[in-house]
């Protein structure tokens, strides 16, 4: 899993009495075990596209294909399977479960998955190791830092072993230099756990990150770099 | 496994979200817990008020009563001409279609009882009291029997003399050991007298009974009436009062042959039971206005609760929960709020109720003599039942959840992106 | 800025959370809604129906009798210390009394009424034909035969009729004690039969004249109890008074509430629980206002610090608040008049018939209704706003205190 295939895809969608055109046809391939960031201003489209590639949202026309199998016609439990057992989530603002503690945190994903107590524990550790913040697994949200708190997201996202990472401007809320480190630890994932990623931002101090940039304005892609 | 894991998560989120979010977890406790409580309260005071009347009514009264036709609707009148004779065969015929019933033949006739320059009106009741081979007291003489306060109750079916209250004794200024005279018009429509020996006096503290009735021997008041070989009623008790419905239909044939009529408990405590459907339907009214408006404020609650949780939901539906979990940890939560809340106030009401059931509630003496027939102390009581902690439990328990389906209606068309915060 | 701009912004706000803007209403409505309900009810029922029947067939306003006279002692009305002889001057003098709308004077003796072969215990009560038909009730409760006149004869309630099935013009056996305790019996023609659906009365009390009543008992020309109707309830204190001023030395005179502990008992049980439930649905609908202002308060606190910061005072964020809660309390309310209308108006123009209830309780129950006052509709919306106010009073307090940089950063 991990190949990504985006053919034409529009999507429209009404704010009050206007009809917001958020994507106006993108064309995007994305090969597995990728690091592409998608980059572009406010407003450009950036997350919508991460939302449709991330099954949260449906497009109004085209089509994406994950590994060869079409997404957009797909009901809600399948998309729920999808995103349970391949796709791992970062937000811009955390979005930890404030009455959970790091681990908790961590562990929410296993708990659909039907693992048991014991490979919870194992798998959870693991990955709060991984990402520098076992020390701090029993505290919750309220009591980390910005950076600690995106490194938890981090671990939750990694924790099922995803074919895709989705991250949605995963800096913005914080500083340069933790900013930094964080796109430093999801660089590492990638290379270690051959993790497709996916990062949207418009930071432009990210760029020397990221393998291939796709730059998004107006709902289109107006240009792509690699390297 | 898998299953375990998922409650037992819940369980956790749900009770983390309630010490969490205190105030908003207070407002529906508090209003489940009042709910309870006034569920509990109400049973008790008002049902278990009536089902204690009820038991100590049956204490002095029968399951179910034999007639001749037309004599009920009469009976204040003691109309002698609607009398049952031929009683003994009856009572043989009846005895063999239910080996295990009481039966205790009565006369009942209005008399005047005077003794030298005073007399007073009451209703003399001639009476076998003791029923069957073993001869065991007929359960509803058990009043009158075991409130003697001087002299003695009838010892057999053949002891002869007269019953009277301490009211009578009072206003006759006649004891224990003195004869009275019953003065009445016998069935012939002639004026007739006996005079008989005061055996006992009785105070039952019920009105009705101590202020208008006597009990004589059957055999005294039939020659009083004129009826050697008529009563007025054959009265029945049961082992089981419910027996009392099933039965009438059982004799049936004797009924129909004998130009008889069968009244069982229900029909008559007529009034009572009517006053007890009043009251369960006050009731009710009550309850459904309380859970209306406890379900709105509920309601109101868990969607201002959900509402502002959006994101986690969107959360947890990001990272692989279904509708189905997400609606399932909200609905635990809601049921934690519902056991906690109303074990709290069913507990305060539960104290409050068998308080009341100890030490009772005082009324007064005029409120007492209103309901003459019903009360025979000046203090009523509340009694427990299960019934008043298993109903207000789960209704408690079910309205927050019911209450919380309209907002998880909402929630669960919600796109997912829309949780999020996404546009 | 004026309030009526701060207002129409806090009802438009109602808007923006339509579902809990209407749960909240809902909420309002209900309770203001059974409250209109329940002072109604209890003005009818219990102040109206029940203290007024009690007066018009039991009681009357005050009643006067001799200190001997005990009315525990039913086997003693009739006797040579509890009669009143001369009684005629006494009823003329309480009939110029100020208010005083009707005497009767009755002689009332336990007996019993029959057909010769059965009898039922009955209350005999002898009256003056003539005041008595001013008086009470049996005028309006006759449905068949003729009120008393001269001739004498017997009115009898309709289930004492119904036991014998007495029709006008049956004889009918009247026995009583005499004042020596003998026994006496008099054959009446039954005159007329009435039914007020009050059990006591249908059933175990019977009319006859004065005359004949005095007959019967051996007590020449006396009475027993003189009743006293009054123009209203409220006349009773002054009427006592004025009558122990003029015969206290001679009667006892007591006022219906003397007879009537058990029903003023029931109506403060009953009053008490009302107001606890009423309370109890108070609460809940002001926590759940509160609940609901405070959260409105939370999520819109950066607006709200913006309207601080572009220099609205204080006590205008604190009116923007309280009023949204105000509108919720006043279009709660009105809807409230209709919910509580519906069952107010059914009661007062049909009621329920309770009279069953007398065959168990010797009160006249006879119906529950309502007795709405004009100021009623007031009163609920009054409760309605004011819950509301107190739902929104300490959010719009928090709200009217809060710091507007921290305010502003509030995600």
């Amino acid at each position: 899993m991990g190949n990504i295939k985006v053919e034409n895809v529009h999507k429209t969608y009404k704010l009050g009495e206007t009809n917001v055109h958020a994507l106006r046809g993108i064309d995007l391939k994305v090969d597995k075990s990728e690091f592409i960031g998608i980059i572009g201003p406010s407003g450009s489209g950036k997350t919508t596209l991460l939302n449709i590639i991330g099954c949260i949202d449906v497009p109004t026309s085209g089509n994406i294909t994950i590994d060869g199998e079409s997404t957009v016609n797909l009901d809600d439990r399948h998309l729920t399977y999808l995103r349970r057992n391949h796709i791992g989530f970062i937000f811009q603002s955390f979005n930890l479960i404030p009455v959970l503690d790091a681990f908790e945190n961590v562990e929410l994903p296993l708990i659909p998955l039907g693992y048991d107590g014991e490979q919870r524990r194992e798998l959870v550790n693991d990955i709060l190791e991984k990402v520098g913040i076992l020390e701090f697994a029993k505290h919750k949200p309220d009591e980390l830092s910005g950076g600690q708190r995106q490194r938890v997201a981090i671990a939750r996202a990694l924790v099922i072993k995803p074919s895709i990472v989705l991250a949605d401007e995963p800096t913005a809320n914080l500083d340069s230099d933790t900013g930094n480190k964080i796109i430093e630890l999801m660089k590492h994932m990638n290379e270690s756990l051959h993790t497709t990623f996916i990062i949207s931002t418009h930071d432009p101090r990210l760029l020397d990150y990221i393998d291939k940039k796709v730059f998004l304005e107006d709902g289109r892609i107006s240009r792509t770099e690699s390297g | 496994m898998k299953i375990t894991a998922k409650v037992l998560f819940y369980l956790k989120l749900g009770a983390r979200n309630i010490l969490k979010y205190k105030k908003r977890s207070l407002q529906v406790g508090v209003v489940i817990c009042i709910g309870g409580f006034v569920m509990t309260t109400m049973g008790g005071f008002t049902d278990g008020m009536y089902d204690k009347l009820l038991k100590d009514m049956f204490e002095g009264t029968s399951h179910a009563k034999v007639f001749r036709k037309g004599y009920y609707e009469k009976q204040e009148i003691s109309p002698l001409e609607l009398s049952i004779e031929g009683y003994r065969g009856i009572i043989g015929r009846i005895s063999s279609a239910g080996p295990g019933v009481k039966i205790s033949p009565s006369i009942s006739a209005g008399t005047v009882v005077s003794f030298k320059d005073n007399s007073l009106n009451l209703v003399c009741q001639g009476v076998e009291p003791y029923s069957g081979k073993d001869a065991d007291l007929f359960p509803a003489y058990r009043t009158y029997a075991g409130s003697v306060r001087e002299g003695r109750f009838f010892k057999n079916n053949s002891d002869k003399g007269v019953l009277i209250s301490s009211y009578a004794a009072r206003n006759l200024a006649c004891g224990l050991g003195e004869s009275i005279i019953l003065f009445t018009a016998d069935s012939y429509g002639s004026f007739n007298a006996v005079e008989l020996e005061v055996i006992g006096i009785f105070k039952t503290g019920y009105k009705d009974k101590d202020e208008n009735v006597c009990i004589a021997d059957l055999q005294s008041v039939q020659g009083l009436v004129g009826l050697e070989n008529a009563v007025t009623e054959i009265s029945l008790y049961f082992n089981n009062l419910k027996e009392s419905e099933s039965f009438g239909r059982r004799i049936s044939g004797i009924i129909r042959e004998n130009n008889l009529e069968y009244m069982d408990w229900k029909e008559l405590l007529g009034v009572f039971v009517w006053a007890l459907k009043i009251g369960n339907i006050f009731n009710f009214i009550i309850y459904i206005i309380f859970i209306i408006v406890a379900a709105v404020g509920i309601m109101n609650t868990v969607l201002i609760s959900i509402m502002n949780r959006m994101r986690d939901i969107g959360t947890f539906r990001a990272l692989g929960f279904t509708l189905n979990d997400v609606s399932a940890m909200i609905i635990t939560e809601v049921t934690l709020l519902g056991i906690i809340g109303s074990a709290i106030g069913i507990a305060i009401g539960v104290g409050l109720v068998y308080y009341f059931s100890v030490v009772g509630i005082p009324i007064s003496d005029e409120m007492k003599d209103t309901m003459g027939s019903f009360l025979s102390s000046n203090r009523i009581y509340t009694t427990l039942k299960i019934n008043f902690i298993v109903f207000p439990f789960f209704v408690s328990c079910l309205v927050p959840v019911l209450s919380s389906l309209y907002p998880l209606s909402l929630m669960r068309k919600m796109h997912i992106k829309e949780a999020l915060g996404f546009l | 800025m004026n309030d009526k701009y701060i207002f129409s912004i806090s009802a438009k706000n109602l808007k923006r959370r339509m579902r809990r803007s209407v749960l909240n209403i809902t909420s309002i409505a209900i309770t203001s809604g059974i409250f209109l309900f329940f002072i109604g009810f209890y003005r009818g029922t219990y102040i109206a129906m029940m203290r007024e029947s009690f007066i018009q067939l039991k009681s009357a306003h005050v009643q006067m009798h001799s200190p001997a006279f005990d009315d525990k002692k039913i086997q003693d009305y009739v006797a040579k210390e509890s009669v009143i002889k001369d009684y005629p001057p006494i009823v003329q003098k309480i009939l110029k009394m100020k208010n005083v709308t009707g005497v009767s004077p009755r002689l009332i003796s336990a007996g019993f009424i029959g057909n010769g072969r059965e009898k039922l215990p009955v209350m005999v009560t002898g009256c003056d034909p003539e005041l008595e038909r001013n008086f009470g009730f049996i005028n309006e409760a006759l449905k068949e035969g003729a009120y008393l006149d001269a001739s004498g004869g017997v009115l009898l309630g309709r289930k004492a009729a119904d036991l014998f099935g007495f029709k006008v013009g049956d004889l009918c056996y009247v026995q009583a004690q005499t004042v020596h305790n003998t026994p006496n019996l008099l054959i009446l023609p039954v005159t007329g039969i009435y039914e007020t659906k009050f059990h006591e009365l249908d059933k175990n009390t019977v009319f006859i004249r004065i005359d004949d009543a005095n007959l019967l008992c051996d007590t020449g020309d006396s009475v027993n109890k003189i009743f006293v109707m009054l123009e209203r309830m409220n006349d009773t204190g002054a009427a006592v008074s004025a009558l122990e001023k003029e015969f206290g030395d001679r009667f006892d005179v007591k006022p219906w509430e003397y007879y009537a502990q058990a029903l003023l008992e029931g109506e403060k049980g009953d009053g008490i629980f009302y107001a606890i439930f009423l309370t109890i649905l108070l609460f809940i609908s002001v926590t759940t206002i509160m609940g609901t202002m405070y959260v409105n308060v939370y999520e819109r606190i950066r607006e709200m610090a913006t309207l601080r910061a572009i220099g609205w005072q204080r006590q205008e964020i604190f009116k923007l608040v309280v009023y949204e809660s105000l509108a919720i309390g006043v279009i709660g309310s009105l809807i409230g008049l209709i919910l509580g209308g519906i069952p107010t108006a059914y009661m007062t123009y049909i009621g329920f018939d309770y009279s069953k209830m007398t065959e168990m309780v010797s009160l006249p129950i006879l119906r529950l209704i309502s007795r709405p006052a004009l100021y009623d509709p007031f009163l609920a919306v009054s409760v309605g706003i004011v819950s509301t106010f107190f739902g929104g009073l300490l959010p719009a307090i928090k709200a009217s205190k809060m710091i507007i940089t921290d305010a502003l950063r509030v995600n």
